[in-house]
């Protein structure tokens, strides 16, 4: 699968012996999905609880390893259960859904294209996250985000243009707030200069 | 994993073009920044936070434990009807039980076993067969 199931001679070897109980090995999956794991879990709960919650998910996984038929499914397999744990964790504490109270989306300067990316997921359903994180981040096809989150290409599709739609109107209202903000502080400055 | 600063080449539909590439340039520039805690060390802790593995599955620990409960029922119940396994009244007494909890069985000639299911009631099996 592209993106999550890449060939590693080891990873197959290290699933196994996982598996088994071997704890080293589950450090060194770990290790080498870490990184993408949080990355997905920031988008959907947010980065205050990302690591909690892909932490609670690789124990889980733990757990369901020796269940796991195909090794080399691993990545897919873990970031399956991670989606699904962060699912759960906004269940039980919306942490990012609180932030749809805030303020409307500003935009910021800074590296980030000058959006407050946060923010803005903040305001799609958890699952749009993970679809706009799996497409525009890990790149994945419609199929494989559907096999991942456990629903229809179809769905991915409309989860998406939900998403955008939410985020295009989001943007549109910033824009539109930056703009009266910049003509009101130029209203200003005309009436102070003599 | 992808770099996340690369744009994918699949899974982009139809939408407003200058929205979303802001938007993704910018997704794309905030799913970079790399987690607060390093992956090695992050293994090392989730290695040290994992449970024992027990040997049964929780699908097996649960069938044993209502197999467990079903015999310490099914214990309780022939105790209290007074059918045989329980500590009951004996058939032979007052009892209406017509199991031979001890009774005794014997076979004269080798072809009829009898099984005295009270001192009154012998019951007669024929070993043999029918036709003989």
């Amino acid at each position: 699968m592209h993106g999550t199931e890449r060939a590693r001679p080891d990873h197959a070897y290290l699933v196994q012996q996982a598996a088994l109980g071997d704890r080293s090995a589950f450090a060194r999956l770990v290790e080498t999905e870490w990184n993408r794991l949080v990355r997905l879990a920031r988008s959907v709960v947010g980065e205050a609880d990302a690591e909690d919650a892909v932490q609670d998910a690789l124990i889980r996984a733990w757990k369901k390893l020796p269940g796991l038929d195909r090794p080399d499914a691993f990545p897919t397999w873990v970031a399956r259960i991670v989606a699904r744990g962060c699912f759960r964790h906004n269940r039980r504490r919306p942490a990012l859904a609180a932030l749809a109270d805030a303020p409307e989306p500003r935009i910021v300067s800074g590296v980030e294209a000058g959006l407050d990316v946060e923010r803005l997921l903040s305001l799609l359903a958890p699952r749009q996250r993970a679809v706009m994180h799996l497409t525009v981040i890990e790149g994945l096809s419609d199929r494989e985000i559907g096999a991942l989150l456990g629903i229809t290409a179809g769905s991915v599709r409309a989860h998406r243009r939900r998403a955008r739609e939410t985020l295009e109107r989001a943007l549109g209202e910033a824009e539109r707030g930056a703009t009266r903000a910049t003509a009101a502080d130029h209203d200003i400055r005309e009436e102070v200069t003599p | 994993m992808n770099d996340p600063t690369q744009r994918p080449t699949n899974g982009t539909d139809q939408s407003p073009p200058e929205t979303s590439d802001r938007f993704e340039v910018a997704f794309r520039a905030w799913a970079a920044n790399a987690p607060a805690t390093p992956a090695h060390q992050a293994g090392r802790r989730i290695a040290e936070r994992l449970p024992m593995r027990t040997r049964f599955p929780q699908i097996r620990r649960l069938a044993v434990a209502a197999a467990l409960v079903a015999a310490i029922g099914t214990a309780l119940v022939l105790r209290w009807t007074g059918l045989p396994g329980g500590d009951a009244a004996h058939p032979s007494s007052d009892s209406t039980s017509v199991f031979p909890t001890t009774g005794t069985a014997a076979a004269p000639d080798g072809d009829v076993l009898v099984i005295d299911l009270d001192p009154q009631t012998p019951l007669y099996l024929n070993l043999s067969g029918p036709g003989r």
